[in-house]
């Protein structure tokens, strides 16, 4: 028996001849590479902002402004003490996992984008400041700590990170809505595509729709064909669109690690989301195919 | 009783059928039973409405008014999968055979088959058994828009007789050939009607009517008249 008879599986409607299917590739590739920026971006942003929450809901922020001798020099002696003072009060906290003074290196570190590298701190009236770790699930009444502390000194305050937090997540939160919202819409588009495309195509080729009704095929059986046939045209299109997609993503990934930006570190795509980008072309895949399915079985039924 | 169970049942039963286009019929009120295995000539000048009354027998086509029984069932009331159902045990041949172009010789035999959801090895054996039959065994890989208008018509013959179908119908299948193919053809049919096969051939050619002896609806004027063969031929 000839294996190349067999195998081959010509497409029973000759939509090669009605353009149909070059349009719908070349439009679904479009969308496919549209869809895959704007999965990337809705990803990335939605890391980055889980980064600031992992960052920094776990800890807060306590402020010790040193004290001055009459001088007005930093007094060494009552400040530690203070300090200490501090320290102690914030480790009784129930919820308090560990009280950590940050060494003069690292707020050395943290001040050199503002006062360069040069200067010696233990000069300036910088604030020293205690980190905070807090135990999982921890909920603190703040309003509390601070009246302790206002107690304890008029020198110590508390930051929670939560309120520029809270602004900063609210911004990523309508970024994200806006990504996903231009997301569904190409996909909505390009269904509607699909859908006018193979209708388009079937009306084209009326005539062999009707030698094949002739014939006996249901519905289905026509159904199925364009199902098949728009399944390998939305997996093609899927793939240019993914690798038209990739190296601008990775072109744009690169730019923003190499602005320094710290807003934008937690911004990287995770492997589990690179896959998720790679199965556009299944996505792509199975969206044409269940869209055109529909489609013709729709219009088949209107028709005697 | 007995006599009841022994009818036959009409393979084909029109009763009252009007049958057009829009809101015009071609036909009205005709009424004609046809029984499986006879064979049947539907005559008549051009537009009297042969090709309207066939595309309706193969159940492309609904009667505006009337009963349209197939099989023993009313075609009004089946469903589209039915009515597929039904159009599966039909084979039809055009005069403009209607083949589609695009595909092979073989894939357009195969067609009717693999609609049935047949397996491939079964579809190839079955195809080429029947290519050697209508001598297209050496076109099997051309496509069909290569091929000759006599080689089509072999081709548009065994696509509607692969699948065996219980009915055949044929619109002016002599239509595009000389007499003498035209008889060879109409052996091929009486053929197919001797092993079981009902057949019905629309036809305007006289010649050919009078050559063969069978049953015939005349259309005339919108309506459908049945003559029995001559018992004396």
């Amino acid at each position: 028996m000839r294996r190349d008879l067999l195998l081959k599986n010509k497409f029973e409607i000759p939509t090669q001849e009605d353009n149909t299917s070059t349009f719908v590739s070349v439009l679904t590739a479009i969308y496919m590479y549209l869809f895959v920026i704007m999965l990337a971006i809705f990803m990335a942003i939605n890391a980055m902002a889980n980064n600031w929450e992992k960052d920094i809901a776990g800890s807060i922020t306590v402020q010790v402004t040193p004290i001055e001798n009459d001088n007005k020099h930093i007094d060494d002696v009552k400040t530690k003490e203070q300090l200490n003072k501090v320290l102690q009060f914030m480790e009784r906290i129930s919820g308090v996992e560990s009280v950590q003074v940050l060494d003069d290196q690292v707020v050395e570190k943290l001040m050199s984008p503002w006062i360069g590298n040069k200067v010696d701190l233990s000069t300036l009236p910088i604030p020293r400041l205690l980190d905070v770790k807090l135990k999982p699930n921890a909920e603190l009444n703040y309003d509390e700590i601070t009246r302790g502390l206002r107690l304890l000194t008029a020198n110590a305050s508390i930051d929670n990170h939560r309120l520029w937090l809270n602004r900063l997540i609210k911004f990523a939160t309508s970024l994200k809505t806006v990504a996903l919202a231009i997301l569904l819409m190409v996909v909505a588009i390009c269904a509607f595509s699909v859908y006018y495309s193979a209708r388009t195509s079937l009306n084209i080729n009326m005539n062999s729709i009707e030698i094949l009704h002739i014939i006996g095929a249901k519905d289905d059986y026509i159904a199925k064909l364009y199902a098949k046939n728009y399944a390998k045209i939305g997996f093609f299109a899927g793939v240019i669109g993914l690798m038209a997609a990739v190296p601008c993503i990775i072109l744009v990934g690169k730019y923003g690690i190499s602005t320094g930006s710290g807003l934008l570190n937690g911004a990287g795509l995770s492997t589990s989301a690179w896959g998720l980008i790679m199965l556009t072309p299944l996505f792509s895949l199975l969206y044409s195919m269940v869209t055109s399915y529909f489609a013709v079985l729709k219009s088949l039924e209107k028709m005697v | 009783m007995a006599e009841t169970a022994n009818a036959i049942q009409p393979i084909i039963d029109i009763q009252n059928v009007s049958v057009g286009y829009d809101e015009t019929d071609v036909l009205s009120n005709i009424q004609l039973a046809l029984n499986p295995g006879s064979f049947t000539f539907i005559t008549g000048k051009s537009g009297a409405g042969k090709t309207t009354l066939l595309s309706m027998l193969y159940l492309i086509k609904k009667p505006s008014k009337g009963i349209l029984r197939v099989f023993g069932q009313n075609v009004n009331f089946s469903n589209r999968d039915t009515l597929a159902l039904m159009r599966q045990r039909i084979g039809v041949v055009f005069q403009d055979f209607r083949l589609l172009e695009h595909l092979t010789v073989y894939d357009n035999i195969a067609l009717p088959l693999r609609v049935c959801g047949m397996n491939e090895k079964e579809i190839y054996q079955r195809v080429v058994e029947l290519l050697h039959w209508v001598e297209l065994h050496k076109s099997i890989y051309k496509p069909c828009s290569t091929l000759s208008g006599g080689e089509k018509q072999r081709v548009a013959i065994a696509r509607a007789v692969i699948n065996k179908p219980d009915i055949l119908y044929a619109d002016e299948p002599t239509g595009s050939v000389d007499m003498e193919i035209a008889v060879k053809l109409m052996r091929l049919f009486v053929e197919l009607n001797k092993v079981g096969t009902t057949v019905v051939i629309a036809t305007h050619n006289e010649q050919l009517t009078s050559s063969f002896n069978f049953q015939r609806i005349e259309l005339k004027d919108g309506t459908a008249n049945l003559y029995p063969a001559l018992q004396h031929i």
